[in-house]
């Protein structure tokens, strides 16, 4: 029987990821988060325990939830009355993004991967797709920030868990002055959209978190998850207009018309679009925290 | 307002924001004229950036300068749009982007 080209693209990812030695599993203590609030009878106080056993944890968490990101008018002091005011869901995420940005601790020599850069294109990218959430009464701005800020963490995968060849793609970004996921495509045969959804699947985290990661180049095929990937797919573009941080390549890819057209948004959009991010930025950098 | 590295901040420039500890206590506000102790704070509490004001301590870039800043990033942009001439509304997005950097330049 012959494959369908999504087949051919899972077993090309499956053989490259095959290739990739000791990828951490999801630190146990999300895993229990995870668990503990799909349990309605779980109360803020024992979720709040299980993060307050880690205080390098617990104090990223309160920074945040002190910052301008939510600009509270008063101190949140207690990981409990952080969940209290901002509900478990919004609780995980902080804690989800804090995990994966240590998991993904750069442990090997740099190379020509600028993970600073790439890491402020992530922020900047959650902070669009905020600034398009707003725009479109997106019912959940939380989700939309949160898959922007993670939509390319396959890059760091491949930079961390195969350098060599990570280096051949941005090698060949330079000589071919192509997008990144061409490269991926020509030196590997899949991109860092089908690594990274490999990686959410395997460490079971939300479909719309999966989907968006995979379709954030291609959003039709999100299927229920659509209109979240449209969203992403556009805010990455926006911000690689706004020239905020760099995921690895020097150019822009189209916005696709499908997608476009989806969002109802019109050409005029853009420049406020550009201010709105740049207001959602400022009160994001707290993010940049994560990254010490 | 500009966003700097902690080890690239000099005294006498001035904060733009205030500035908080891990665990989102005030160390000082925006406003407060940095100086080499409170740049060693930040420093030993492991802050690896700040928002300072754009003219705090630095003179203000030359007409001819911003020119060519302006110039540059016009080249830039060129680049990275090339190819998607055909698409009326990446078209778009580029004019909005050479307006958004250019005025950014330009403060």
């Amino acid at each position: 029987m012959e494959s369908n080209p999504h087949q051919l693209v899972q077993e090309k990812v499956r053989k490259l990821v095959d290739r990739i030695q000791g990828l951490p599993t999801l630190p146990v203590m999300m895993t229990n988060i995870n668990q503990m609030i799909l349990n309605p009878r779980t109360s803020p106080k024992e979720v709040a325990h299980v993060i307050s056993n880690d205080p390098s944890l617990t104090s990223k968490v309160l920074r945040v939830v002190n910052s301008s990101f939510y600009g509270f008018p008063n101190r949140i002091t207690t990981i409990t009355h952080a969940i209290v005011i901002l509900g478990f869901n919004t609780i995980k995420s902080i804690v989800l993004s804090s995990t994966i940005f240590d998991v993904f601790r750069r442990t090997v020599k740099p190379g020509d991967f600028d993970r600073t850069q790439f890491w402020k294109h992530s922020i900047g990218c959650g902070a669009a797709a905020k600034a398009i959430g707003r725009r479109l009464n997106y019912p959940m701005l939380e989700e939309l920030f949160i898959a922007g800020l993670l939509h390319d963490v396959g890059k760091i995968v491949m930079d961390q868990y195969m350098p060599d060849k990570f280096a051949e793609v941005i090698s060949t970004v330079h000589s071919r002055d192509c997008l990144i996921s061409e490269a991926e495509m020509h030196v590997l045969g899949a991109t860092h959209a089908d690594v990274g959804a490999w990686l959410f699947e395997k460490w079971n985290l939300s479909k719309g978190l999966i989907e968006t990661t995979r379709c954030h180049h291609n959003p039709a095929l999100a299927g229920e998850n659509q209109k979240l990937a449209e969203v992403i797919h556009l805010a990455d573009i926006l911000i690689r207009a706004m020239r905020f941080g760099n995921g690895g390549d020097n150019k822009i890819p189209r916005i696709s018309d499908t997608a476009w057209k989806s969002l109802g948004l019109q050409a005029s959009d853009f420049d406020d679009l550009f201010v709105q991010t740049n207001a959602e930025i400022e009160r994001a950098m707290v993010f940049l925290d994560f990254i010490k | 307002m500009k966003l700097v590295k902690t080890d690239e901040a000099r005294p006498g420039q001035k904060a733009a924001r205030d500035v908080t500890d891990l665990r989102g206590n005030l160390l000082f506000k925006a406003g407060t004229d940095l100086t080499a102790e409170l740049l060693a704070s930040c420093k030993e509490r492991t802050i690896s950036h700040l928002f300072i004001e754009d003219s705090g301590g630095e003179a203000p870039a030359s007409p001819v300068d911003v020119q060519a800043r302006k110039d540059s990033l016009m080249k830039d942009i060129d680049h990275m749009f090339a190819g998607t001439e055909n698409s009326p509304i990446m078209v778009s997005l580029k004019e909005a982007s050479r307006r958004y950097l250019s005025a950014k330049v330009s403060k």
